[in-house]
């Protein structure tokens, strides 16, 4: 099988949320697969079901609501939406492990930090409880806090160093498989590039690859390989950083570029995407997109879009796939008309 | 021309038809229809309403006219719940006695709520000398045990209607005072009162036109609770001999009437002490549904 | 710590202060002449006067108020009961002890019952399981104790005479009381641990103790569990500090010798001092159960802990906000 290079591929991942009489499809035939010390960036507004991703990669979903309908997540060849419960539990933690987006709560309060780090190790590589203790201890060094707050607890923590503990708790068991679901964007400004350089830093020394999940594009020039744009539980754009940089294709990822404020662009005014992300329980026919789009047409509405590879494995979910540039030039309101001239 | 209007008629439906199903209150609704539960417990207090205001034509004999010849009769076809000492139907007393009952609930619960809301909202919303002269307040009503209070209470006013709703309402006053300040006082933090506070609304506005509205759902809550508790206490009181009393045919009255038999004719406790569970279910469980329906934090 | 500790011992006593002059204010208004109900329907108005005269009840209010101050916060004396005429303190005693029994008894089987039963319908969630706890839960919790406390005498004393009725001089005598007297708060209890459990299970700790790779049950009672029963905790300690004084309608129905039963006697009997003593002994246990309770709390929870520590000393304020 070619699968060897590749650490983890998605295909075709569908996963919905139930409340009630409401289906939610977070995540709709995802598919992207990850090279042995690489880092994908999964990037995409909030609600676009970049975690559920990642959740699912874990199964780590709410098991009442959450259900994956369909499709495969090969983790070294294996399938593991194939593999039962204990499989899973040997996986989690050891070769799989996950660093979270809110570090104010996603550590246990009544719990010793240091124990919380022990736990997972004392679980997983089968040594005592003083053994595990003593790699926490080290662990805890490691990510910049010192041993002597080992038996501290949580709320005895800043954000920032609480984040540490989370990284430490997610390392503990040198996983193979790093998913940081936006780690840095609870945090202050200061201290997310502290956080990010220990991540980048860790990955080297554990060499492990990265699923970097982040709404920052930043984030994603400085430590990404590849870059998947997600919008509506969808990949809309899919390649190499290069790629993507250099030649975003969809008027999603396009939008996302035009809303950020570039220095070395000079650019005056800021174009924010306009309306507000597509409710995913009235999830349209055609394209989700096509509501905010200015370039959207009726054959966008009527759906059977599929994403199309413009060059070089780089994908983009668009009817107009390639045919759309980076318009930096059109920043007057006869847009409009502009449009119709591009369609 | 008429097809033009009749289209624009039907788009105007829709709208209104969709902006209705997007509403809060109709998402509100809706959680509260859900849960099979609630609804049982609604109908049981709606029945139970029913009852209470067409007590005199359910049944046809009289709630306070003592038969002797029929007394102790046990559950039959002519007295569906059997008769009491005096030979008088329980049915027809039980269908009276939801008057009492339920208003007793209601209104003891709404003098606490009145009392409370005014304490609290002063508590809440001042803090300070203000706040820490009524949580003193509450912490010596609180610091004596609440059925002793009662008691003692219901011993000062003397029986009746309304010195049980007084005694019942000053107990149950603490909980909603602690209650509501506990929200202000984490409202205030909220960014959206700063945003009033800054266009300059005056407090007395702010109160009320933005803490309070929010405050609102957990008092709702711990109300429909409270009115069941309510009528659980004051049936209490008429078992010790205070409250409500013999011959009015309160639902705890009769119980404790029927105490000194209750060894040989069952029927007399059972059936007003049935009444009065099935009345607390029904209110516990409006009130589960109301906090699963009206609670945010829980829906996630 | 211990600043908050001795802070809020100093906060209890203008409570009790004012929790005794509420109730001795209350029951100098109360309609009703204990001499009358003390001497019977015979006695002449003169004899009344003389036990009036005797008992210090035709000094004024302030007087009386000084002297009921005076004894019970100074002297530590709470006076003699006008019906039995013996020491109030030596009889709340004993009355009191078979309370304090019985309520923790009953909060024994509350608990033991009520937490166990929340925490198995919170993890089989939205299953039979559940909705069957759920279910006894909220019907137990809708039962009016001295209700239930008649039935289970009419089942398990009249028909099957297997237990007493009353009195609690055998083990068995206790039984009953325990019975009716759990199933009312059992159902909260439960459903409390219920709903702080699903909101536990559902936070973000837990989803990082599942990624950890741990079994379900060492995510449901090492990390969850804890964090769930806290707050029911809390509860459970006001409960029981309330049920030392309301256990009175159990008491009642089986004739069991608690406090309950002599304060109420001595309501009707306007025997003040037993009255009075009483109120005030079960408001400073009711006060120090719930300062316990508070004080437990703080040592399983570290982040009451520290609100506690910054409460006690607002000066640090600042380095601890910068912790």
């Amino acid at each position: 099988m070619p699968e060897q290079d590749k650490i983890l591929e998605v295909e075709n991942l569908h996963v919905e949320y139930s409340s009630g009489d409401d289906v939610v499809r977070a995540v709709n035939g995802v598919s992207f697969s990850l090279e042995w010390g690489k880092t994908l960036g999964i990037v995409g507004e909030t609600g676009a079901g970049k975690t559920t991703i990642a959740k699912a990669i874990l199964q780590i979903l709410p098991s009442i609501q959450a259900r994956i309908t369909e499709g495969r997540i090969l983790f070294n060849g294996e399938d593991l939406l194939k593999a039962d419960e204990k499989k899973m539990m040997s996986v989690r933690g050891a070769q799989i492990s996950m660093i979270f987006q809110d570090p104010m709560t996603s550590l246990n309060p009544l719990m010793r930090v240091g124990r919380q780090i022990s736990e997972g190790i004392q679980l997983h590589q089968n040594v005592s409880r003083k053994e595990a203790d003593k790699r926490a201890a080290q662990l805890l060094e490691r990510v910049g806090i010192p041993a002597s707050r080992f038996r501290e607890y949580p709320l005895q923590f800043s954000g920032g160093m609480k984040q540490r503990v989370v990284i430490a708790i997610a390392l503990a068991c040198n996983p193979e498989l790093l998913i940081a679901d936006e780690p840095t964007s609870a945090l202050d400004v200061t201290i997310q590039a502290q956080v990010m350089n220990l991540i980048r830093e860790l990955q080297a020394e554990y060499q492990a690859s990265v699923v970097m999940i982040t709404h920052d594009f930043g984030i994603v020039a400085e430590s990404c390989d590849t870059v998947a744009v997600v919008y509506a539980g969808q990949i809309v754009e899919y390649g190499t950083k290069e790629q993507l940089f250099k030649n975003p294709s969809h008027p999603y990822t396009l939008g996302l570029f035009g809303a950020l404020p570039g220095i070395d662009t000079g650019r005056q005014r800021l174009h924010p995407i306009k309306g507000a992300p597509v409710d995913p329980t009235r999830l349209p026919a055609g394209c989700p997109f096509a509501a905010r789009c200015e370039y959207a047409s009726d054959e966008c509405r009527a759906g059977g879009i599929t994403a199309v590879d413009i060059g070089d494995g780089h994908l983009c979910r668009c009817l107009y796939a390639g045919k759309l540039g980076r318009k930096e030039e059109t920043d007057t309101a006869d847009g409009k008309e502009e449009r119709k001239g591009d369609a | 021309m008429t097809n033009l209007s009749v289209t624009v008629q039907d788009m105007e439906d829709q709208e209104y038809r969709r902006s209705f199903k997007d509403s809060a209150g109709y998402a509100t609704l809706r959680r509260f229809c859900r849960n099979r539960l609630t609804i049982f417990g609604a109908v049981i207090i709606v029945i139970l309403i029913l009852m209470a205001i067409f007590a005199p034509y359910l049944s046809p004999y009289s709630y306070s006219t003592p038969d002797p010849l029929n007394a102790y009769e046990t559950p039959n076809l002519t007295h569906w719940f059997g008769t009491d000492k005096l030979g008088r139907d329980i049915f027809t007393r039980i269908c009276y006695g939801a008057r009492y009952s339920l208003s007793l609930g209601v209104f003891a619960e709404l003098a606490g709520l009145a009392v409370g809301i005014v304490l609290g909202c002063l508590a809440g919303y001042f803090g300070g000398l203000v706040d820490n002269l009524i949580l003193r307040f509450c912490d010596v009503l609180q610091a004596i045990p609440s059925i002793l209070l009662t008691i003692i209470i219901a011993q000062v006013l003397g029986s009746g209607y309304v010195p049980t709703v007084i005694a019942l309402g000053i107990t149950g006053m603490p909980q909603v005072v602690r209650l509501l300040r506990g929200q202000l006082l984490s409202l205030r933090e909220e960014e959206y009162i700063d945003a009033a506070k800054m266009v300059n609304s005056a407090s007395g506005r702010i109160m009320f036109k933005h803490l309070l509205p929010n405050a609102i759902a957990p008092l709702i809550i711990n109300s429909s609770m409270g009115i069941g508790a309510k009528i659980m206490t004051s049936a209490s009181l008429s078992y010790l001999g205070l409250g409500i009393q013999e011959p009015l045919p309160e639902w705890g009255a009769m119980l404790a009437a029927g105490k000194e038999y209750f060894r040989y004719y069952p029927h007399l406790v059972l059936i007003p002490g049935l009444f009065i569970a099935i009345t607390v279910l029904a209110f516990n469980l409006v009130g589960d549904g109301l906090r699963d329906a009206l609670d945010t934090k829980q829906r996630k | 710590m211990s600043r908050y500790i001795i802070k809020r011992i100093l906060w209890m006593i203008p409570v009790i202060l004012l929790v005794a002059f509420t109730i001795f204010t209350i029951l100098y208004f109360v309609p009703g002449d204990p001499t009358a109900l003390l001497l019977g329907n015979g006695a002449t108005q003169a004899q009344k006067e003389a036990l009036r005269e005797q008992l210090g009840l035709n000094d004024s209010y302030l007087v009386r108020l000084g002297r009921f101050f005076k004894e019970t916060f100074l002297e530590f004396d709470l006076g003699t009961s006008y019906q039995y005429k013996t020491s109030v303190s030596k009889e709340l005693m004993t009355w009191l002890s078979i309370t304090f029994q019985l309520t923790l008894l009953t909060f024994l089987f509350e608990a033991l019952i009520g937490i166990p039963m929340g925490v198995t319908a919170a993890v089989h969630q939205n299953t039979i399981v559940d909705r069957v706890c759920t279910v006894i839960s909220v019907i137990g919790a809708s039962l009016p104790n001295f209700w239930l406390a008649l039935m289970l005498v009419i089942v398990f004393s009249v028909n099957l005479n297997v237990l007493p009725s009353h009195g609690v001089t055998t083990w068995t005598g206790w039984i009953l009381p325990v019975a009716a007297g759990c199933v009312m708060d059992m159902g909260g209890i439960a459903r409390q641990t219920r709903s702080q459990m699903l909101e536990v299970i559902n936070s973000d700790f837990i989803t990082t103790a599942r990624s950890k790779g741990l079994p379900e049950n060492t995510i449901r009672y090492r990390h969850a569990l804890p964090n769930a029963i806290l707050p029911v905790v809390t509860t459970l300690g006001t409960r029981f500090g309330r049920a030392l004084g309301g256990t009175v309608v159990i008491e009642t129905v089986f004739s069991i010798p608690g406090v309950g039963t002599y304060l109420n006697d001595a309501i009707s009997a306007r025997d003040y001092p037993v009255i009075c003593g009483s109120v005030v002994v079960l408001s400073i246990l009711l006060c120090v159960i719930v300062l316990l309770t508070d004080l437990a709390y703080a040592l399983i929870d570290p982040r009451i802990k520290a609100e506690y520590e910054k409460s006690g000393k607002r000066k640090r304020k600042v380095k601890e906000a910068d912790a």
